[in-house]
Formats: C-alpha cells, structure tokens, sequence
C-alpha cells in the first residue's frame, strides 16, 4: 500500500492507504473524500476529479495525455500548472507520501 | 425519530448512492437506509462493458465506495433484498423476505430493466445480457471458451461488447434491426464513424435484419435464424436491445408513472413523500420544451440524486443540468452533451473521415446537442454554450478557427 494524503478546500486532510494500480481518484473516491466527484467514475470525460498535484512528485507521474490536457481547461475550478486529473494518475511506490490538493469545486 | 426520517431509498444503482451520500453531505443528521436486490456492495455499470468486460479490471475496482465509508457516514446498506410492494397510506414497504419496513420519505431509485429477446430459444443457455455484475461475470467466464459471438442490437451495449470481443480476437457478427447504428440517439456522421470503426476491427454488421428465433442444440444457443431466412452459426449470443424504466413498485402503489416514474424538477413524484431519481423517472427539462424525457445515463442518475437530496433537506432546487453522456469503443471515445431530440440540421466541425470530429445538431436553428468523437475541449464547451442558451451559427460552428470559448459569457 502507499500512503496518500488528501487536502479537501477547507484544509481538513485525510490519509489513505493506496493501492498500487490504482488511480489517486479511485483511491479518494472508494474512500469517500469529498470533493472528488469523478462522476464518470475514471474514464476522463467529465473533469471532476480535478486535484493540484504535490509539485515534488510532478516528475515521478506519467505526463498527460492531450485528452486531460482538454478536460483540465475546462475545470470548474482554476487550472493551475499543477493541475492534474486524478483519474489519469497511477499510484506507484514512487508516491509514497504524496500530498494531493482538492480544489474549491468540480462543477 | 423525528417526522422525516427515516428515508428509504431503493436501489443501490448510481443514483440510489447518489442520494444517501449527498443526504450526508448536506448534513441530514436522521436514518438513512439504501435497499438493494443485487448483492455486495454498490458498483459501477459503465465499466462492465469496458474495463471489466476486457479483464482490464478486477471486482474491486468497480466498487463505488468501501464498506467504511457506509459505516462512516452512518449510511443502512441492505444488499440482496428486494422490495415487493409500497403502500403510500401506511408509508410501510414490503421485502421479498416478508419483512416490513416503514419510512418517513421515500426515493426510488429503481433504475431500467433490460428488454429480452422475445423469440422462440431465447432462454436458452449461451444468450447473455449486459447488465449487472452478475451478467458481466457470466458474460466474462463464457467468452474464455468461445470463438464466435453474434451480438443482437446496435446501441451502445451492442457496439461496446462487440468492441470487447474483437479485440479478444473473437470473430463478431452483429444484426442491427435498422439502416444505421446508435439510431435512436445519434447523428448520421457519427453512427457511420462507428460502422466504419468497428468494420475496420474486423467486426461483421448486418443491418435490417431481424432475428426470428434462437437455434438450440440440446439446451445450448448455437446461433439464430434471421427473418430473410439465413441461419447463422455462433457460440455464444449477446443481446443489447434496449431497457426499460423499472417502474412495477411505482405503477403498482399508484404513482403517475409515463415511460418512467413521472417526477418534477425537483425528483417529486405524484405522491407525497415519495420521490424518484435516475434511470426509472421521465421529467420535463426547461432545455427540452413539454414533452417529457427520459434519461439513461450516469450524469443523470448522480445529478437527479443530488437534486433528490436537496429536495428531502428542504432546498429549492430545479433540474436544468445539460444532459451528457459517453461511450468508449476501442480507443476511441464519444461524448454527447445535450438530446439530439427531433433535430433537423447537422453540421459537422473538424474532419469526419479522420479521428477527431464533432456534430452540431440544431433543432429549428437552435443548437440542441453535440456529439463529439475524441473531440474532448469542444464536448466540454459545448455543454456550457447549451446550458447558457448560446447557439453558433451553423457556419460558425463548421469554422474550426471560430473560437467557441469565446462566445461563453
Ligand atoms: C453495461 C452498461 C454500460 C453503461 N455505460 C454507460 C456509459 O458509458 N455512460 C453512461 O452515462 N451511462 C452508461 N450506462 C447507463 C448507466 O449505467 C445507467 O444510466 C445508470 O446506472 C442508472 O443509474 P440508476 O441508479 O438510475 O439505476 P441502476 O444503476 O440500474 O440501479 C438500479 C438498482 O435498483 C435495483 N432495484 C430495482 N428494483 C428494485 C426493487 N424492487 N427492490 C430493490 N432493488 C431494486 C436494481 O437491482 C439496481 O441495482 C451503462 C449501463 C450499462 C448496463
Ligand atoms: S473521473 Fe471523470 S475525468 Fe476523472
């Protein structure tokens, strides 16, 4: 497992034990954080599961596809150069420890 | 316990879910209980056609929400009950194991039930359907052993499951009762994208075709006899020829119910403390005039149980989300925003021949939907320009060089 940390907007954090394979929504989503919405539940077509990536992992996650590149402009909430769907991001060991922001809004 | 609680809601589809977790959410404090006839816990159905269909994904992953997240929010999960009858005079509902339950409000979130293949051998063993987990788990098990499938209805559920098949390298045939694919919902350009799409993996369609009964070799299907007469061979058949709103317990208690449970923009059915949400309801939508629509899809079912949720919290609340909807068939993805009800110009932006294009469908010159093939900014822009009322000129929606974001207020 890989410990994830989850800000909602409103600063309470959760921890969750993250399985490998998985996407960081799925993790949030199963583990009933608020303000993921994923209403498409990961198929990248909805853009509710919008997150600020912690910056000092950016290098250890797949860059995105132009698909999420399209749906993330289109965001509720501001896109900011960490913006990230986390739908598109497998968790790997490597992000043991990650902080993941939820921003303000998804829709 | 106060008057308003507790609240019942059946079904534990999308928008059953939906309305207990945003009941939480708004800080509703009474009973909460979510009652199911499919076991297990709440799952997803998108994915049974996709991901779990192709063994992409395990069981676990389609589940919505783990058990401590029930128990957290302090959400009654009754799996693998069904509900037989509801009395509105005595707020009392009966389970199929005789008990009885009482509540203060009530939801049903009952979902769609798939239309059968009404031919003689359709009950044979080796016909499928694609609905719950439990046919998605036959379904998977069976296509480990067979080399030919014949899928019965061109919709989305035809066309995912045939895109599943092929690309397991099983040989598909599939008979599609009219003159064009997805006909029911989609434009002209993208039924023909698909046909083309699925031609070119290999897949065989056969359309106006009807199929007049199942052939049934001791007990087993091994294929079907089409009404020109042909008989075609197969090991195992998938029907997707639609669903139908589940709308028994309404009808039986009652309930005004017209291809659906009949409920207002704010889930409210006929009856008083009793609402409705998701695939089992029809409604008027301001975007879509008087006639009443009726939905089936995720979007719908998350956001009526929103709107559910508010409504039993004492929010005003009134449905005016812009419909959409998705499907992915190997690589590709179509997304449509809004209801291509009754339009009568289509105009096509980008290249239709290539991998990425969108339709415009205008109904008297006002735009009504638009579906997108691998077209993700103008799908997400296009339901904005229909929730705001904005219609591009046909000429301005063919230009790819207008810009779309910018008629957005
Ligand atoms: C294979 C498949 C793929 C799909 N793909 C997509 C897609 O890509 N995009 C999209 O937008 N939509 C898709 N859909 C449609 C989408 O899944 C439905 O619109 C959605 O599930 C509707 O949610 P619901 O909660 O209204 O109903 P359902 O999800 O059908 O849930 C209703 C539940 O109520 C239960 N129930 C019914 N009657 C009773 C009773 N009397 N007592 C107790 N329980 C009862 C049923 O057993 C069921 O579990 C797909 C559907 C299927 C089957
Ligand atoms: S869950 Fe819908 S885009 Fe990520």
């Amino acid at each position: 497992m890989v410990r994830i940390t989850y800000v909602e907007a409103d600063g309470r954090t959760q921890e969750v034990d993250a399985q490998p394979g998985w996407s960081l929504m799925e993790a949030a989503f199963h583990n009933g954080i608020e303000g993921i919405e994923a209403e498409c539940g990961g198929a990248c077509v909805c853009a509710t599961c919008h997150i600020y990536m912690d910056e000092r992992y950016l290098e250890k996650i797949k860059p995105m596809e132009s698909g999420e590149d399209e749906m993330l402009d289109c965001a509720a909430a501001e896109r900011k150069p960490n913006s990230r769907l986390s739908c598109q991001i497998e968790i790997t060991d490597e992000l043991e420890g990650a902080v993941v922001q939820i921003p303000e809004t998804q829709i | 316990m106060s008057s308003d609680s507790p609240i019942i809601i059946v079904g534990t589809g999308h928008a059953g879910l939906s309305v207990a977790e945003t009941l939480r959410r708004k800080g509703y404090e009474g009973e909460v209980r979510l009652i199911g006839e499919e076991p297990g816990l709440p799952y997803q159905r998108p994915p049974l056609s996709k991901q779990y269909l192709k063994g992409e994904w395990d069981e676990s992953r389609l589940e919505q929400r783990n058990s401590g997240f029930f128990e957290k929010n302090r959400i009654d999960l009754v799996c693998g009950k069904a509900v037989t009858d509801i009395d509105p005079a005595s707020r009392c509902l009966r389970l199929d194991d005789g008990s009885e339950v009482s509540w203060a409000r009530l939801v049903l979130a009952t979902g769609s039930r798939v239309r059968r293949l009404g031919v003689p051998g359709a009950e044979a063993k080796g016909v499928h359907y694609l609905q719950t987990r439990a046919d998605a788990d036959a379904l998977k098990k069976a296509k480990e052993n067979v080399r030919s499938v014949i899928v019965v209805g061109g919709g989305y559920i035809g066309l995912e499951g045939a895109a599943a098949f092929a690309q397991a390298g099983i040989k598909v045939t599939l008979l599609n009762r009219g003159t064009q694919l997805l006909s029911r919902s989609t434009s002209t350009p993208v039924s023909d994208y698909f046909y083309r799409l699925h031609h070119a993996q290999g897949v065989n369609i056969e359309f106006n075709t009807e199929v007049v009964s199942v052939n049934v070799v001791e007990g087993q299907a091994v294929g079907v006899t089409l009404d020109d007469g042909r008989s075609l061979r197969a090991d195992l058949i998938l029907v997707g020829i639609g669903v139908e709103p589940n709308t028994a317990l309404a009808e039986r208690a009652g309930l005004r119910c017209v291809d659906g449970v009949a409920v207002d923009g704010a889930c409210r059915t006929s009856v008083s403390g009793i609402l409705a949400a998701g695939d089992c309801t029809a409604f008027t939508h301001p975007l879509y005039g008087d006639t009443p629509i009726h939905l089936e899809s995720i979007q719908n079912a998350v956001e009526q149980g929103r709107i559910a949720a508010a409504t039993l919290v004492g929010e005003e609340v009134s449905y005016d989300a812009v419909p959409w909807f998705w499907s992915d068939q190997y690589q590709d993805k179509l997304q449509i925003a809004g209801l291509a009800r009754g339009h009568d110009l289509e105009v096509i932006r980008g290249d239709d021949k290539g991998a990425r294009f969108s339709v415009f469908c205008y109904a008297q010159r006002k735009l009504v939907a638009v579906e997108s093939v691998n077209a993700p900014s103008d799908h997400m822009l296009s339901r904005r320009l229909l929730k705001q009322g904005i219609s591009p000129t046909p000429d301005e929606a063919a230009d790819l060089s207008f810009s779309l974001r910018d008629m957005l207020a």
